[in-house]
């Protein structure tokens, strides 16, 4: 039974839905800047992907994200009705901001993570009887649509909802400021000078259906979410394995599942650009492909959209969706030099790459060492 | 209605917050589980007792996954970096520990856990939640077993029936009771398993209607308490 994807939905600093983004990632366009002093929550030096204008509808921002990206996923995939679908939502903090702002009282502290459905009008509340939230750090949104891929394909459900969201504040950026992770100057995915992550923050949504009932109700869809991995590390609490072998576990389950028996045409990776994630991600490549490995086009969004966290896994398979839709391949910003290690590899620096593109990987990692990987192919 | 096959009850703890150290401290063979944050703690406690009652051993919980579900998790964390940062003085560990995931990516660094970790956070179907996903995972053939867990903290019965109106008071802290409740799905049935699931029910007070109360009514075929309606069937027979 094959899963399709038959709508898409986004909201990040790089603007407000996939059109946005579409441009974005085909003109090189970067939503990382210094915040200025105007920002409120994070210093005016802060480096870091916003989302502006901010929604202003009075429920908190990470939820108002949500709901956007939500909603155009599902009028891109022109559903006549939400009632009864299983909705996945992936988040590292929900609602956190909101509670610190509200004075972090410990017998408040239950619910923050999750919406309610006066959170979000315009949606209907039949979603939220059918809720499930993930937080599994930065492969939480993943994680959400390995889920429902997997009750897809079980029959549990011929249709699902799945989307990350991820508020950036004060609290997220001091606390990745305090492990050293971020980026002084530019995030410099896989190139030989890179020295940190940029933070982000928005929303991606997608929905997932069987192949039957997409077909029935006569949505045209062209991209098969074909596998799914996910695997832990089993060795630190913030930094990957450095051998990379549960990233590649992760990488061998969902190709393994595609039925994949030729590498693909790029793959999308987690590229946060700190030197322990992206050399782990290159020797996880290697693992499974070996040789091969060098012949893949590797490429990151991080560096435009920030590192957006529990929102990075459904960001960056709409990212990866797009590439196979418009033949477009998204250039690393920062990326001008390869690591010596990885010198031969192919990583897309420079400009977008044009490309007829059918098979790709996502990969994501976090801290906890949680590592998964989904296998896109475009049908047509 | 979701169909859970072969779920069963596999350990329950139900103790204060005050006891977990020295459980810690007496059972679980890790070096750093008295370091890492309370609910972790409670996590890795409930994980050694399956391996001491034989109900797993270690290598058998190295190849599961674990889908465990909470409605407040890592508040301590939270707490404690908050605080640091508005010392002044932010404190990498605490914030390293500062997310609901930190129990389950502590329990697969003390036991080297390779399958899928996946927490989920909600309300008091959280525990529901995470029986659902874990039998889906063995269903769907992603694994051979898995441990679904839900755990909570709840106010001291005394602090309950003191002038704090139920809720935990500031100035006791460990005051507080913790439960933690463990079930098991796929593999073969056990004497060690049967044991527990007696030992479990026995004595049980499942007058709340919390995470925990919830999955474990599930899992020994009882209609829940008040108006709920969990939204599963175990092996066939309605609930409720």
């Amino acid at each position: 039974m094959r899963i399709l994807i038959t709508g898409l939905g986004a909201i990040s600093g790089l603007g407000a839905g996939i059109a946005a983004h579409r441009r974005a990632f085909a003109a090189g366009a970067s939503g990382v800047a210094r915040v200025g002093a105007n920002d409120g929550a994070l210093p005016a030096s802060a480096l870091a992907s916003r989302v502006s204008p901010v929604p202003d509808d009075g429920t908190p921002r990470v939820w108002s994200f949500l709901r956007l990206a939500l909603s155009e996923a599902v009028a891109d995939a022109g559903l006549p009705r939400t009632d009864g679908i299983p909705l996945y939502i992936g988040t590292v903090h929900g609602a956190l901001e909101a509670w610190l702002a509200a004075g972090a009282d410990a017998r408040d502290g239950a619910g923050w993570w999750t919406p309610a459905p006066a959170a979000w009008p315009g949606m209907s509340e039949d979603l939220a009887p059918k809720m499930t939230v993930v937080s599994t750090a930065c492969t939480a949104s993943a994680v959400a649509l390995g889920l429902a891929f997997d009750a897809l394909r079980s029959g549990d459900t011929p249709v699902a909802l799945v989307a990350g969201t991820e508020e950036l504040g004060g609290f997220l950026y001091a606390g990745f400021d305090s492990l050293r992770a971020l980026a002084p100057e530019r995030c410099r995915p896989f190139d030989r000078h890179r020295h940190g992550l940029v933070l982000g923050e928005g929303a991606a949504a997608v929905v997932l259906e069987t192949e039957m009932h997409a077909r029935q109700r006569g949505a045209a869809a062209v991209l098969e979410f074909a596998g799914f991995g996910c695997a832990a590390d089993a060795c630190h609490l913030t930094a990957p394995d450095a051998s990379g072998q549960g990233a590649a576990a992760a990488l061998r389950q969902a190709i393994a599942q595609a039925g994949w028996t030729h590498v693909p045409d790029f793959v999308n990776a987690h590229g946060t650009g700190t030197r322990l994630n992206d050399r782990m991600e290159c020797l996880a490549l290697q693992r499974v492909f070996g040789a091969q490995a060098r012949e893949i086009a590797v490429t990151s969004t991080k560096s435009r959209t920030g590192h957006m966290c529990g929102a990075a896994g459904t960001m960056e398979l709409v990212s990866t969706a797009l590439g196979l839709l418009d033949g477009i391949l998204p250039s690393i910003e920062g990326f001008a030099q390869a690591d010596p290690e990885f010198a031969s590899w192919d990583f897309v620096g420079g400009s977008a790459r044009d490309g007829r593109y059918r098979m790709a990987l996502s990969m994501n990692s976090g801290f906890g060492g949680s590592n998964t990987a989904i296998a896109l192919r475009r049908l047509t | 209605m979701t169909m859970i096959a072969g779920a069963q009850l596999a350990l329950l703890l139900d103790t204060e917050r005050a006891a977990i150290d020295a459980a810690c401290r007496e059972k679980v063979r890790w070096q750093h589980a008295t370091r890492v944050n309370i609910d972790a703690r409670l996590v890795l406690l409930g994980l050694q007792g399956l391996i001491s009652r034989t109900v797993l051993d270690e290598a058998g919980l190295r190849e599961c996954a674990l889908v465990f579900g909470c409605r407040q998790a890592a508040l301590d964390s939270y707490q404690s970096f908050a605080h640091s940062c508005a010392a002044g003085s932010p404190a990498p560990l605490a914030f390293s520990h500062a997310l609901p995931s930190v129990a389950l990516s502590c329990a697969s660094l003390a036991y080297r856990l390779r399958g899928p970790l996946i927490t989920l956070v909600g309300d008091a179907d959280v525990g529901l939640r995470a029986l659902e996903h874990a039998e889906l995972l063995v269903r769907c053939g992603r694994v051979r077993q898995a441990i679904a867990g839900c755990w909570e903290w709840t106010p001291a019965r005394s602090a309950a029936q003191g002038n704090t109106g139920g809720r935990p008071s500031p100035d006791r802290p460990d005051s507080d009771r913790c439960r933690l409740v463990l079930a098991l799905i796929g593999g073969e049935p056990t004497a060690a398993l049967q044991r527990s699931r007696v030992d479990g029910f026995d004595g049980f007070d499942g007058t709340d209607d919390g995470p925990v109360t919830r999955m474990m009514m599930v899992l020994a075929q009882r209609p829940a308490p008040g108006n709920c309606r969990p939204a599963l069937q175990l092996n066939g027979e309605a609930n409720g």
